[in-house]
């Protein structure tokens, strides 16, 4: 601050003539300038970033426009705030050398925050999600909430605020899960191995298109995964808007789990074998009384 | 056209909202639609059956009901058929080849959705109150994954003949004119028809579409697509009884199934 204070001492004398209020108030053009200059030119500024921005928003998205406003507005603002220093009589040489030395200090002292803001403007420039998004950030999913300058506010379905510096989604990989409008659900199911394949799949693709939510296109497919430990293992994928993922998601394998039971096809769960430890005979069964028990 | 029997007259236009305990029931197709008037509100319900059966008219127990509390003076309802909010993508009853420099018609059912308005007199300005699809319809994906739109699904085909079992008193009928101007053949296996941007004409009770022309130039995405500003030859004299939801009588819009199909599956 002492370095500051001397800078803005300096900056009035160095300036050919100075800041000299006397001589503002009796030769009164500098000063009607710089009012001029502020009074009218930072609103002229404000009135045309914000133009920018609803023309932007309007043509493409509203983070392009608030990236454009700020890019517009904050620099258009340090230019005319320069231009009325320099009205009044002001020498800019010696703040700005002030204000270098400064800014060093005060890089050195906030690189995270500044960071931060940086890659604000990327995720805003990049545009891997917008607000009202569904994002995975390592185990966290939420909805987007805000994006400012320094993080972004994510709400997660059990309505908690996780606040992300916006260097670590910059740095990090994240899912954007809302991007597309239409979304992969997929249903894994198993049916008993003396089941007809054909037949599961035939009913599987029925179930699928009876469902009003799912898409007809892409189309619904059953996919077959294996012979598993107890059962023939299909996936059924379907496809489907954002907003019925998770309707569908519920929705079909309850629609399976009738389907299947209606058709009398069985759903098998892991079967256990239990092994007493004779290599071919039976397991041994001692019946006991209960008085005996 | 000969041979098509007169179609439903009274169900489209304007009528008083019923008298205080009144209970209305319109029959349109497979939906069946109950209006009410009970405390200076209006009570509306609807059920539809399911394809191809015949539909059960009679008021389902606990049938959910949408009320409206109605201004002063608003008595009268108007009800129009208008195209569904989407496009639609309806296949051909057989997937042809247009050849090059050849043309083919084909025609559309399309089902319609009820708008009902109110208003304070018969002609008067009109503020909507809800509109009700008379059929279901699927959704389906139109386009690729990075650059597609929603659409509907129809499950009824486009003919290439305008035969009598094609008229119903809850489908429009659209005419399509397909122009192959390209040095290639074009497959016609699906197609998109914009009907957000078609207005719906009455005629002898039948519902009837402009006649649509999409000329295919090569490149699906510049397929060329114009709406005549009148009935189609087949139903001269048609009048005009609700306007198109959208402004545009000639555009460019991607209306071919693309030959690669979406498989959606990426493992």
């Amino acid at each position: 601050m002492l370095t500051m204070a001397m800078a803005f001492q300096q900056a009035q004398e160095a300036a050919p003539g100075g800041f000299d209020l006397d001589r503002l108030l009796a030769e009164p053009g500098p000063l009607i300038r710089a009012a001029l200059l502020l009074f009218v030119g930072i609103p002229a500024v404000w009135v045309l970033s914000r133009w920018l921005r609803a023309h932007i928003s309007g043509r493409y998205n509203a983070q392009k426009g608030l990236v454009v406003h700020k890019l517009v507005f904050w620099p258009l603002a340090l230019i005319i705030a320069v231009s009325v220093l320099k009205e009044l009589g002001f020498s800019l040489a010696p703040l700005l050398g002030a204000a270098g030395i400064l800014g060093i200090a005060i890089g050195f002292a906030s690189q995270t925050s500044v960071s931060n803001i940086i890659s604000g403007f990327f995720l805003l420039g990049e545009e891997p999600f917008k607000v009202g998004d569904t994002i995975q950030v390592g185990d966290m999913e939420g909805v987007v909430l805000t994006i400012d300058m320094l993080s972004v506010k994510v709400r997660t379905f059990d309505n908690r605020m996780v606040r992300i510096p916006n260097e670590t989604l910059v740095k990090s990989q994240f899912t954007n899960v809302t991007y597309f409008p239409i979304r992969r659900v997929d249903v894994p199911v198993g049916v008993a191995y003396r089941e007809d394949i054909g037949r599961v799949r035939q009913i599987l693709l029925e179930v699928a298109r009876d469902n009003p939510n799912v898409l007809m296109e892409p189309e619904p497919l059953v996919i077959f995964q294996g012979f598993g430990g107890s059962s023939v293992d299909f996936k059924l994928a379907v496809w489907v808007r954002q907003d019925s993922y998770l309707l569908v998601r519920n929705g079909i394998a309850e629609d399976v789990k009738k389907r299947l039971d209606a058709e009398g096809i069985e759903i098998p769960f892991p079967h256990v074998s239990l092994y007493a430890g004779t290599e071919t005979g039976p397991l041994p069964i001692r019946l006991v009384k209960e008085d005996d028990a | 056209m000969n041979g098509v029997p007169k179609g439903p007259t009274g169900l489209w236009g304007g009528r008083p909202v019923p008298a205080q305990g009144e209970r209305q029931r319109l029959d349109i197709g497979p939906l069946t639609m109950w209006l009410h008037a009970e405390d200076g509100e209006l009570w509306i319900a609807y059920s539809r059956s399911p394809d191809g059966r015949e539909p059960d008219r009679s008021l389902p127990d606990g049938a959910p009901w949408s009320r409206w509390a109605l201004p002063e003076g608003q008595r009268h309802l108007h009800l129009s058929p208008v195209f569904p909010d989407r496009p639609l993508v309806v296949k051909p009853e057989h997937a042809f080849s247009l050849m090059r420099r050849a043309s083919a018609r084909i025609y559309v059912r399309i089902p319609v959705w009820v708008r009902v308005e109110i208003t304070d007199e018969p002609g008067g300005r009109r503020a909507l109150l809800t509109e009700i699809p008379t059929v279901t319809l699927s959704e389906t994906w139109w386009g690729d994954f990075r650059d597609g739109e929603m659409a509907y699904w129809l499950t009824t085909t486009g003919r290439r003949k305008l035969t009598p079992d094609l008229f119903d008193a809850h489908q429009v009928i659209s005419a399509v004119q397909l122009d192959n101007l390209s040095e290639d053949d074009l497959q016609v296996e699906k197609l998109s028809l914009r009907v957000e941007h078609l207005s719906v004409y009455e005629k002898d009770g039948w519902l009837w579409a402009e006649e649509v022309r999409v000329e295919y130039h090569g490149d699906d995405d510049g397929t060329e697509i114009h709406m005549d500003d009148n009935a189609p030859p087949e139903a001269a004299g048609a009048r005009e009884i609700s306007p198109a939801r959208m402004q545009g009588r000639s555009f460019k819009a991607r209306t071919f199934a693309r030959l690669r199909a979406l498989s959606g599956w990426g493992g």
